[in-house]
């Protein structure tokens, strides 16, 4: 053990909130530790956020190919679409991004500590590394340990035929038959990926709806059209009992209206759920209160003890989102440093999906606001009648905004359809600066863009559009 | 925070006022309630009331100047204070004397006499004209959201208290902060003015449009028609002089007009679109109000004055009572608060106490309407074929043929009847 070294901030988990609450802290003139058990850059940066956004972009490069002609493109034969290599490359992509942390983590004077931690008092944070245990003395504890894949009971994840997306996304053998269990973000998008590959692919999701049923039904109804249309079996109300190795392959057998089914693949994912990393790190001895397994939080991500903090998929905020993380890493970091901090609106951070075709939401659904009490009108624009849409031959699907009937004021935007995730961007800022649907119909917008479509959306829900 | 202390609305006419005089100087301490300068407006020389405490630090506009109203033409710190007058930039034009103050040359004639090098004062700088009058509560100046400037608005929070203060980024006023503000504005304070919220804009119909056209042939203006009724007051008398007998103190003493402003306000209500503005745009709109806010003829030092009772219908008699004595003895002592003249619906004129029989008033515009009342004396009637004696008032309604025809009006005066002949509806 060497000697105790002293932080005016240790944060636990080097994840998109960990990072940014350690970065952030540093800047703030704070001394500042960040501690890493596993991956440098947590679940998003290696198998999350940055290597599945690689695999769908190869996935998008095999489904452009295949329609090459579409666009008078003959490849002369079929062509080769070798998977492994995608996941070379988006190991690739996602060194690269280690590497630019290792910088960013120099550059901001962080140090950097290798290592499992537990809080051994509320003031020191002992370290287990290979070579031996580090105490860190310490005024302030972010906890930004993140969540993992939640393996229900029935499920035997063995890493090999039944595996959660930590093992599949890093594994390069491409599966025929892959069942995924679990209509969520992570399901979809690996489903997006598999089908493009060529696999037979089935998502058997509890809910009767993707996405939880979450979203825009309108949003879900399309997206589960075109799953459909793409090959995609979309098993919905389908409660999976058991999921397990079954000679070469995998056996998933659910119920679903009352009869039970089985399905025999090569590849079992189970994507269903995700759960709070709050084991072992000493929180229950300080007293740190929880909410449903989650680490309870105020608005500065105060926990109930003071000098502990919590921040992203552990805590018990609404979103478990890498964005929101790091959003809340910056307030944690002001909150330490006493600086003024403005309460995250939760209600203005976009959700993206990256199947596809792309889902992006931001704000209240209509029957959320209409939950809420509010009189809310929805303005809805297909991009069948957007003329890059069609230009770039993705006419499929909508934009949806959710607009106050009172006042104009922004209440949610929900888009389907290519480059969604990229489109919802402009939104948040007419909801974070208190902009109204006349706002949103007096900013012109470039044209030909898909981004059009949310102002024209906005007309519609004005009763003011000409060009539908 | 220094206040700033702006060029008051002072009628809805208003677009700019002068002021004739600063009755402070600079580093003069002010108490509430004091007189801080007096206001040249199209009507009347008025004084400005200070409503905090503290001390004038420093004059921006100074006797004689004219200023848009919302424009600020002073700072007030609050006790407790301390602010660098120098901060504030503009500076006190320089003051032109008691009296003395020469008019600004109009904008197209060349400024004569005061050539360079001659003795003569300097005419006063001609302040920017607006094109428009300022609508208070748009302060285009202050920082704050869209969604709160249209909140603002609609619900008449003036914008320009807050400035500064809000909670987004930089004091920028955002939609909790409007919120906060509405919750907390004191009964009045609130009131939107005329061509602001509560109200609903109606475009003519074609008939009405007509109607307004051909009108204005024979009757350039708002042309008038009038219509009278003779309304039996002795229940309405009887009702009043019972009220008087039991109320808590002397500032709720009930006059009879506060009985007929009571029920002119229920009336408004079933018949609204008399309490109106004629919007005379293209096409011609009718703006119909939600709230009746009804302007009473005042008898002032100079003429007649117009202060405002604000949600007369929502009203007990003595909240009226108490607040027409209150708003008369401020007109009375020449020291009108800034939104007495703001806002008014539908007037009414009362010649009673001088003897009037009947007489027919002028409508005040853009109002559509004004009520003439008469005296309630007592008159021979016939009632169930025998003469009796009974106390009849005259009213008669001025209305402007454009916005409602005489069906309507009376409809309207048929309702007034009705329920001050029926008094206890005015007191449920």
């Amino acid at each position: 053990m060497t000697t105790a070294q002293s932080y005016d901030v240790v944060v636990i988990g080097s994840g998109p909130g960990g990072y940014i609450a350690a970065f952030r802290a540093a800047e703030n003139g704070l001394k500042t530790a960040m501690v890493e058990r596993e991956w440098l850059g947590g679940v998003c940066t290696n198998v999350g956020c940055i290597p599945s956004k690689a695999l769908l972009k190869n996935a998008s490069v095999v489904r452009l190919l295949r329609d090459a002609k579409t666009f008078g493109i003959e490849l002369g034969g079929d062509f080769k679409a070798d998977y492994g290599a995608a996941v070379k490359r988006s190991r690739d992509v996602v060194g690269r991004s280690n590497k630019g942390l290792e910088f960013l983590i120099k550059k901001h004077k962080v140090d950097y500590v290798p290592g499992e931690a537990k809080l051994a008092a509320k003031d020191t944070v002992s370290v287990a590394a290979k070579d031996g245990t580090r105490q860190l003395k310490t005024k302030n504890v972010v906890i930004a340990t993140g969540a993992r894949p939640r393996v229900f009971p029935g499920m035997e994840v063995d890493g090999q035929a039944v595996q959660t997306v930590w093992q599949l996304i890093v594994d390069e053998r491409q599966p025929q038959k892959l069942a995924i269990v679990g209509g969520g973000v992570v399901g979809c998008e690996m489903a997006t990926v598999f089908r493009s590959y060529g696999c037979e692919v089935t998502i058997v999701e509890a809910m009767p709806a993707l996405f939880a049923g979450r979203e825009d039904p309108k949003v879900t109804q399309i997206v589960t059209r075109a799953f459909e249309k793409q090959g995609i079996k979309v098993l919905t109300g389908a409660k999976v009992e058991s999921a397990k190795k079954q000679g070469a392959g995998a056996r998933v057998v659910f119920s679903r209206d009352g009869k039970q089914e089985t399905l025999d693949v090569d590849r079992v994912l189970v994507a269903a759920a995700m759960q709070p990393n709050t084991e072992n790190l000493g929180l229950e001895q300080l007293g740190v209160q929880l909410d449903r397994g989650y680490v309870k939080v105020d608005e500065k991500m105060a926990t109930s003890v003071p000098g502990i903090w919590a921040i992203g998929d552990v805590a018990n905020t609404p979103l478990g989102l890498a964005h929101s993380a790091s959003a809340e890493g910056h307030v944690v970091a002001d909150a330490i440093a006493g600086k003024p901090v403005h309460p995250i609106k939760y209600t203005q951070i976009p959700r993206p999906i990256f199947c596809n075709p792309q889902v992006a939401a931001i704000g209240l659904t209509e029957a959320q606001a209409k939950e809420q009490g509010l009189s809310a009108k929805v303005g809805e624009f297909p991009f069948m009648a957007s003329g890059k849409a069609r230009a770039e031959g993705d006419t499929e699907g909508v934009v949806r905004v959710v607009v106050d009937a009172k006042y104009g004021e922004i209440l949610g935007c929900h888009i389907v359809g290519p480059e969604a995730t990229e489109i919802i961007a402009q939104v948040a800022p007419y909801m974070a600066l208190e902009g109204t649907s006349r706002e949103m119909m007096d900013t012109v917008v470039a044209h030909p863009t898909l981004a059009e479509a949310v102002r024209l959306a906005a007309q519609v829900a004005e009763g003011e559009a000409l060009e539908i | 925070m220094p206040e700033e202390i702006v060029m008051p609305r002072l009628s809805d006419t208003m677009s700019e006022g002068t002021i004739a005089r600063w009755l402070k100087k600079e580093g003069d301490p002010v108490k509430t309630g004091e007189a801080l300068f007096e206001v040249e407006t199209d009507k009347a020389t008025l004084e400005l009331q200070s409503y905090h405490d503290g001390t004038l630090v420093k004059i921006l506009r100074g006797d004689g100047s004219t200023a848009p109203i919302g424009t600020p033409v002073g700072i007030l710190a609050k006790a407790g204070e301390s602010v660098d007058p120098s901060q504030y930039k503009g500076g006190s034009e320089p003051p032109a004397g008691r009296g003395a103050a020469p008019p600004a040359p109009p904008q197209d004639s060349p400024p004569s006499g005061a050539q360079r090098g001659t003795a003569s004062p300097e005419p006063p700088a001609p302040s920017a004209q607006p094109t428009a009058p300022v609508p208070a509560g748009a302060a285009e100046d202050v920082r704050a959201s869209p969604l709160a400037r249209l909140m603002a608005e609609q619900n008449g929070v003036d914008l320009r208290a807050l400035a500064g203060k809000g909670s987004g980024p930089g004091g920028r006023i955002v939609r909790s902060d409007v919120e906060g503000a509405a919750k907390t504005a004191p009964r009045g304070a609130a009131a939107p003015a005329p061509g602001g919220p509560d109200h609903e804009d109606r475009e003519l119909n074609r008939v009405r449009q007509a109607i307004a056209r051909n009108l204005a042939l024979s009757k350039p203006g708002a042309p008038h028609i009038y219509l009278t009724m003779e309304i039996e007051m002795d229940a309405a008398l009887a009702l009043y002089r019972q009220l008087n007998e039991v109320v808590a103190d002397e500032q709720s003493r009930l006059t009879v007009n506060d009985l007929v402003l009571k029920a002119t306000a229920l009336a408004l209500r079933k018949l609204p679109d008399l309490n109106a503005h004629f919007l005379d745009e293209k096409p011609p709109k009718l703006r119909v109000f939600n709230r009746v806010n009804l302007t009473v003829a005042v008898p002032g030092e100079q003429g007649l004055m117009v202060p405002v009772i604000k949600d007369v219908d929502k009203k007990s008699l003595s909240q009226i009572a108490r607040e027409a004595k209150q708003v008369y003895g401020r007109i009375r002592s020449n020291k009108p608060a800034p939104d007495d003249f703001q806002g008014g619906t539908f007037a009414v004129s009362n010649l009673g106490r001088w003897g009037i029989d009947e007489f027919q008033a002028v409508i005040n515009p853009p109002q559509v309407g004004i009520l003439a009342i008469g005296a309630a004396a007592p008159q021979p009637v016939v009632r169930d074929g025998k003469v009796e004696i009974r106390s009849m008032m005259r009213v008669t309604a001025s209305v402007d043929h454009r916005a409602a025809d005489g069906v309507y009006t009376a409809d309207f005066l048929v309702e007034l009847k009705r329920l001050l002949e029926h008094p206890l509806t005015l007191v449920i």
